[in-house]
């Protein structure tokens, strides 16, 4: 009886965690070491997702054209084995997440070049750059972070977010 | 008895071990690949640890070094190797744990989302139940660590489904293809299945169903092992449609402890 009472009192617990919110925890170090605190949330929601697209030029003015960099991949049963390459997409991709969320929270848009996740992804944007199919030498590049509707709406993508050219 | 504390345990050892070997052998590649890759780079990154002090700067400067991060990732399946041979010790735990903590700041904190979650919950349930073990006794120490990694999963799974029931996209079936779409293996073919909406909400109810259920589980162990098969059989769809092949392996380990909770009532 003790067992059950115990039980109901978790999964009544647990519905509670749903319905109420308090202050959200922010912090560099709770971003860190967020894994303590899971909220088992998984694709809970479809909203616009936040996308990286790449161009580059040769330095003679010519840009080629913007292309989207995604994680996209073949299906192969033994990845459930030994799957880096796709996984190394996937972060990086949360890694596109994580600056759109900083776009978010930021002051005005100077900051954003400030913060470690821009600057992971100037480098991101740079090894898209070099390694783009067909592309001779890589002199400057550009990236912009796009917000793809959500549920295939045929609203155009919004960009959020445009890069100064860089030397690559 | 088969389904006891030593025995389950035991089998998540297994399971957990399995897991962090085949992540230790996709974090060597990794580790490989970045000599020629640019992204990830530890010089960016280190200034997320801009605002603490010096010498624990210092001290992620050393272990991210590529050669230290090399060697730690070879201790590490060493380890996990040990692990999978003769079960957890206090020192194997520890080192587990404390080396995960390196490797998740060294991924901004996660390298894969909930997968990351996941073990760190196993691996300090297996803490629990090492650590423990010297003052509360083995039976009670490990029933405390298998309770601790059966509590998370289960509420893993209820808080997954309960959030989607709430959520008219989930409902209807529009949230499925949409996920689907943008998922490493998307986009769909227009002609796919899960473009029905008919089809997508009977997949998505089916989804919310059994992770809501998976609690009330507990009351039988048959059951319990039934949904636990069935457990299976969804972490192996959502790494066939999600490439998250990770997931599989961390939620597999739990399954044991969920049986062993189970047993309880």
């Amino acid at each position: 009886m003790e067992t059950i009472f115990v039980f109901f009192a978790y999964i009544g617990f647990l519905l509670l965690t749903l319905f109420l919110h308090g202050r959200t925890m922010t912090g560099p170090w709770f971003f860190l070491l967020r894994s303590f605190f899971p909220n088992w949330r998984f694709y809970h929601r479809v909203g616009p997702l936040p996308v990286l697209y790449v161009r580059a030029s040769s330095g003679e003015g010519v840009w080629r054209d913007w292309r989207v960099v995604m994680p996209r991949a073949r299906r192969r049963v033994s990845e459930l084995f030994h799957n880096p390459k796709n996984n190394l997409a996937l972060a990086n991709q949360s890694l596109v997440e994580h600056l759109w969320s900083d776009i978010k929270a930021a002051e005005n848009g100077r900051a954003v070049m400030g913060f470690v996740s821009y600057r992971l992804v100037v480098l991101l944007a740079l090894e898209a750059a070099r390694l783009e199919p067909g592309a001779g030498v890589c002199c400057q590049y550009q990236f912009e972070i796009r917000l793809l509707p959500a549920y295939g709406n045929e609203v155009a993508a919004a960009t959020v977010l445009t890069s100064p050219v860089l030397e690559a | 008895m088969l389904l006891n504390e030593f025995n389950l345990l035991r089998a998540v050892e297994i399971i957990f071990a399995i897991s962090l070997l085949l992540q230790g052998a996709e974090f060597l590649c990794l580790r490989s690949a970045s000599a020629v890759s640019l992204g990830w780079n530890w010089s960016v990154q280190r200034d997320d640890l801009c605002h603490t002090v010096l010498w624990l700067r210092r001290f992620f400067d050393l272990v991210f070094r590529p050669d230290v991060y090399r060697a730690h990732l070879f201790l590490r399946m060493a380890v996990a190797f040990y692990l999978l041979l003769y079960g957890g010790t206090i020192f194997c735990v520890l080192f587990l744990f404390f080396g995960t903590l390196c490797i998740l700041i060294r991924w901004r904190g996660a390298f894969n989302g909930g997968s990351d979650f996941m073990t760190l919950v196993v691996i300090t349930g297996l803490m629990i139940a090492r650590l423990g073990a010297p003052w509360l006794g083995d039976t009670l120490a490990f029933r405390a660590g298998l309770l601790y990694i059966a509590i998370q999963a289960l509420s893993s799974y209820f808080l997954s489904g309960t959030v989607k029931l709430f959520y008219d996209g989930w409902r209807d079936g529009r949230a499925l293809p949409a996920l689907l779409d943008g998922g490493i293996y998307g986009p769909l073919k227009p002609d796919s299945i899960f473009r029905r909406q008919s089809i997508a909400r009977v997949c998505s109810w089916a989804f919310i169903v059994w992770e809501c259920v998976f609690p009330l589980t507990m009351i039988s162990p048959r059951w319990t092992l039934i949904w636990c098969l069935l457990a299976l059989g969804f972490h192996f769809l959502v790494f066939w449609y999600f490439g998250l092949n990770r997931f599989f392996w961390a939620w597999a380990a739990t399954l044991p402890a969920i049986i062993y909770c189970a047993t309880c009532f």
